[in-house]
């Protein structure tokens, strides 16, 4: 009887863990998961310019620029390609949801309020990632529609 | 100045004043009360709201019986109205990319046209915009009359001429159309190559279209502060009256006959504030943002490169300024 209970306590601890673990990963939005988000660079690195199209969010936001037009979303990932420039040896300092007042690491202007208010998903991340150019800030969302995607970034810093 | 933006605003979203006919792909209205919409048949375009399309959708509009415009791909075309002393009028304008008109018999006020840098007046009239990544523009007349302003310079095109006006600068010589290869994808790729050989000079060409916004700003300003203070006065006396005399009382009606008036020309000139502030905010976004991207990305692994340093600190003072003259003028959905 003893041994029965023991079994059935095991079973529950365990059902709990799992149930635990399963919250614990449906409360973390892919925008504000490590991985998600390193996956999510390494394929910017490597997609081709009509892939990184497709993974880039509009209205995105380069520094302080709202950019609106899929050929200028175009021209700017031709253009980092062109110059060479990945999100190299990525370490990500930090990610977590975006906070009332990181529109200011972006530029302290009514454009980029704005956006941070009308334009990033609900779920909105903001990753800290580090590479061999320097420190990016990298805003992510994750939608129904369009999956996983970057929002944003500035950089490189340092 | 908030109370009366509110009325004009009521007033245009009424107003219809272009109806989707034709597309193709997937083209995006942006609504001149914020949000946007992917376009489909029938709809009907408001003041205010642009129509953005991407590599390859078109978009064919039209305006009463006889007249149609065609939005080509990777353009940003906009409806706006402008209080003239003859009365609203109604502006249509490409930020980017190329848009052709063609204007039946007129029937009421004509229509302006042009880009976020310079407006033209048209007369029964078949023409094409080009909007420069550099912020010229180009018109080509098929038919009727053009008169193109800028920099208080004005030249007239008649069918089969063109002309071409650099950002912030007068119009270029008028030229003849039959037997030169015009297209828009070749002429595009020159303004951007023209750019990139000198970015400063762009630069400063869309700083000196932006002053020119911003000199027709602080006048429109100072008449609106000045009107709206009278206003204010007046309708204090409003006020006093109706409590003295009644609401009903002669005294009370003869300030009502000053009080209407002007009320009605603050509205108009704060309609126009906001009518520069928008044109400032396209140029903005479209041009000078445009570029910024161009230049960062360009120079992401070179950025202590002089040229690029050179435009940076450029193009932050000419964002400074914006700021302090334009986004007052804004509000949240404009973004």
């Amino acid at each position: 009887m003893l041994e029965r209970m023991k079994q059935i306590l095991r079973l529950g601890a365990v059902a709990l863990a799992i149930a635990v673990l399963g919250v614990s990963c449906a409360t973390i939005p892919a925008s504000q998961d490590q991985t998600r988000v390193e996956g999510l660079l390494a394929e910017l690195n490597d997609a081709p310019v009509e892939r990184l199209v497709e993974l880039t969010a509009r209205p995105f936001l380069l520094d302080g620029e709202i950019v609106i037009l899929e050929r200028d979303v175009e021209m700017m990932w031709s253009n980092l390609r062109e110059a060479g420039f990945r999100f190299d040896d990525v370490s990500v300092d930090s990610v977590g949801p975006v906070t009332e007042n990181d529109y200011l690491e972006f530029g302290d202007t009514m454009d980029v309020r704005v956006w941070f208010e009308r334009y990033t998903a609900e779920s909105a991340g903001l990753a800290r990632v580090r590479t061999t150019h320097g420190v990016f800030l990298i805003v992510t969302g994750d939608t129904e529609e369009a999956g996983l995607q970057i929002f944003g970034f500035t950089g490189p810093r340092g | 100045m908030a109370a009366i933006l509110l009325f004009v605003g009521a007033g245009v979203a009424i107003a219809q004043y272009a109806r989707v006919e034709y597309v193709d792909g997937f083209p995006e209205l942006r609504k001149a009360q914020g949000g946007s919409d992917y376009i489909d048949f029938g709809m009907e375009l408001q003041s205010g709201d642009s129509v953005v399309t991407g590599r390859d959708d078109f978009v064919e509009l039209s305006q009463g019986a006889d007249s149609s415009i065609r939005v080509e791909p990777d353009t940003v075309f906009t409806i706006r109205e402008v209080e003239t002393s003859t009365g609203r009028q109604t502006v249509m304008s490409n930020s980017v990319g190329s848009v052709s008109y063609r204007f039946g018999r007129m029937t009421g006020r004509e229509p302006r046209i042009g880009t976020s840098t310079v407006v033209a007046g048209v007369r029964g009239t078949e023409v094409t915009v080009y909007a420069g990544a550099d912020g010229s523009a180009m018109f080509l007349v098929d038919s009727g009359e053009v008169e193109v302003t800028s920099a208080g310079e004005s030249v007239s095109l008649t069918e089969a001429q063109g002309v071409e006006v650099p950002a912030g600068g007068p119009p270029g010589e008028v030229f003849e159309i039959i037997g030169r290869a015009i297209d828009f994808s070749t002429w595009s790729g020159e303004k951007q190559d023209e750019f990139l050989a000198d970015p400063i000079g762009s630069l400063r060409g869309l700083e000196a279209q932006l002053q020119d916004y911003y000199g027709e700003l602080i006048v429109l300003q100072s008449l609106y502060t000045e009107k709206r203070a009278e206003y204010d006065a007046a309708y204090a006396d409003l006020e006093d009256a109706v409590e003295r005399f009644g609401r009903e009382s002669d005294e009370a009606e003869m300030i009502r006959e000053v009080v209407g008036p002007l009320g009605q020309e603050a509205t108009v000139l704060a309609f126009n504030i906001r009518y520069y502030a928008l044109t400032s905010l396209s140029l903005r976004r479209y041009l000078l943002g445009q570029m910024s991207v161009e230049m960062k990305t360009r120079y992401i692994l070179d950025r202590e490169n002089p040229t690029y340093t050179e435009f940076v600190a450029l193009r932050d003072s000419i964002l400074e300024e914006y700021e302090s003259r334009i986004t007052q003028h804004l509000v949240a959905v404009d973004i």
